[in-house]
């Protein structure tokens, strides 16, 4: 039993400037960050992993999920298809920037703790993301009929976002409680100004990214309603 | 003494890059297919509807 | 005719314990699910003790780390059946067609899965003190009181994946990916808990997992059951 079709405009297909403009600014930091901001005595070349590694960690958790999740409530409220096609399209643009969290990790942390892994809470709560985003993947791939697909995603949404905290806390608290090796710590919060200024670049630019990514992903979303209504029409 | 471990930091911003680059890639073509799907079903080819004439 | 000739329809506490009622009655017709899951859990246990090295590791704290993984992958089991029995014919149409409140379909759901996990708990937990040698003592006590709040979070999060996984093509393998995320609280913090207070440590040292582990069940029933009617195709 399939929902009322809500009738979908066609996005017009032009060029994407916003993902141009997204791609050259990342392109600039990548530069900015590796050529002209000075090495950290302490911890040396490695500390630039923060510049991609940090901002990742917060667009995936507090940009892509955070939407995801808002995006989850309004659609069980007011039930627009629309809500349904920004939240998937939020949490699989948010999987690929938790996978250059989990990738970006280890290469820091060996330089930092000496191990590629030591269940650093950050880091973990980070792995918990990417398993609770691939679950909700899953979840809509097994669900053929769209309305179904959309109720169900939001509720699973909807929990993530409960157990995101629980997770936190579990992980920070098992971790004050078991020591690990740390030979440095990781970026003392004062930065000298040269850092601060490409760490907000950073910050910026794939922001930038986030959103041309989110708004293709989105197309591609309507445009597969869009299919699938029109087959549906000739169908009946 | 400052570490030597520039390597990771190489290591880590191309892989990253290949992450993005990746998503990038798959979204372009599923884009491209998406639309070639509507084209085709959009085409003067499809059999006629129930819908009045002039709709 | 009012209300009083016809029969005024149970309220919600009421009808979640005729919904718990006739599941477990289904349930307890059969026993294989019970029996089956029993059985895994027994069969885990044994397993994992030989999948340490007992000189290396003593089994007295291996135990809390056994008992809690096994915990979850027979609930599991237990989780798989509950909204089962309601597919075949569409039976379920029955129950939403009765006129009790969708949130108590679900509490009678996850009381009766929660009588269910309790059961295997109630063995495996003895079968645990044997095979590992865990001294007999308060400790023992406190596992219990930790498992029945770890039992009603699983059961919680659990009973609605499986309303959910139901309906879909691969319910076996979606119902674990879905829950397993959420069960990674309760986990660690009954298996930090249980033993804590197992090596006789100050209930200090445990209590703030056992905050945390309550605080995961206020939350979880209360977002679970109002939940639980956007599962429903009506």
């Amino acid at each position: 039993m399939t929902s009322a079709q809500e009738p979908i405009t066609p996005p017009p297909a032009r060029r994407d400037l916003l993902l141009g403009v997204a791609i050259v600014a990342v392109a600039a930091v990548y530069v900015r960050a590796l050529a002209f901001t000075p090495i950290e005595a302490r911890q040396g070349a490695a500390q630039k992993i923060l510049y991609i590694h940090a901002t990742a960690a917060f667009i995936a958790l507090y940009v892509a999920f955070a939407l995801m999740a808002i995006a989850s409530i309004l659609y069980l409220w007011l039930k627009d298809e629309k809500l349904d096609r920004v939240a998937e399209s939020a949490a699989e643009v948010g999987l690929a920037f938790t996978t250059v969290v989990l990738v970006t990790g280890p290469l820091w942390g060996k330089t930092i703790w000496g191990a590629w892994w030591t269940w650093d809470a950050r880091l973990t709560s980070t792995l918990f993301l990417w398993f609770i985003i691939v679950a909700y993947s899953l979840l809509r791939g097994a669900v053929e009929e769209r309305g179904r697909r959309a109720r169900y995603s939001a509720v699973l949404g909807i929990l993530a976002a409960l157990l995101v905290p629980f997770i936190h806390l579990s992980v920070y608290l098992f971790r004050t409680l078991h020591p690990m090796p740390i030979l440095l710590k990781p970026s003392a919060p004062s930065m000298p100004a040269e850092m601060q200024v490409t760490f907000f670049s950073a910050f910026a630019a794939f922001l930038l990214l986030f959103a041309a990514l989110l708004r293709s992903r989105y197309r591609i979303a309507t445009l597969r309603d869009l299919v699938a209504n029109r087959d549906q029409e000739l169908a009946a | 003494m400052t570490p030597d471990n520039g390597a990771f930091a190489t290591a880590a911003y191309v892989l990253a890059a290949l992450v993005y680059a990746g998503y990038v890639v798959s979204l372009t073509l599923r884009e491209r297919r998406l639309r070639q799907r509507l084209a085709r079903l959009d085409s003067p080819s499809r059999p006629p509807s129930n819908r009045p004439a002039g709709a | 005719m009012t209300d009083r000739d016809v029969g005024v329809p149970p309220g919600t506490l009421a009808a979640s314990w005729l919904v718990a009622r006739k599941d477990l009655a289904i349930e307890f017709r059969t026993r294989t699910a019970f029996l089956s899951a029993l059985v895994f859990a027994l069969l885990g246990v044994t397993i994992f003790y030989f999948a340490w090295d007992a000189t290396a590791v003593a089994a007295a704290d291996l135990a809390p780390g056994v008992l809690w993984v096994i915990f979850i992958f027979a609930g599991l089991l237990g989780l798989q059946r509950s909204f089962g029995s309601e597919l075949a014919d569409r039976a379920i149409d029955g129950l939403l067609g009765a006129p009790i409140s969708r949130e108590a379909i679900y509490l009678g759901k996850a009381l009766a899965n929660l009588v269910f996990v309790s059961g295997i708990l109630a063995v495996t937990i003895p079968a645990v003190v044997l095979f590992y040698n865990l001294p007999l003592g308060p400790g023992i006590g406190a596992l219990a009181g930790i498992a029945a709040l770890a039992a009603v979070g699983l059961v919680a999060v659990g009973t609605l994946f499986s309303a959910m996984a139901v309906n879909t093509r691969m319910a076996e393998l979606l119902l674990p990916m879905l829950s397993l995320p959420f069960f990674v609280p309760i986990v660690m913090a009954a298996a930090q808990s249980s033993a804590r207070l197992m090596a006789g440590r100050p209930v200090a040292e445990a209590w703030p997992w056992l905050r945390i582990l309550v605080a995961f069940d206020i939350v979880f029933v209360t977002a679970c059951t109002l939940a639980f009617p956007y599962t429903l195709d009506e």
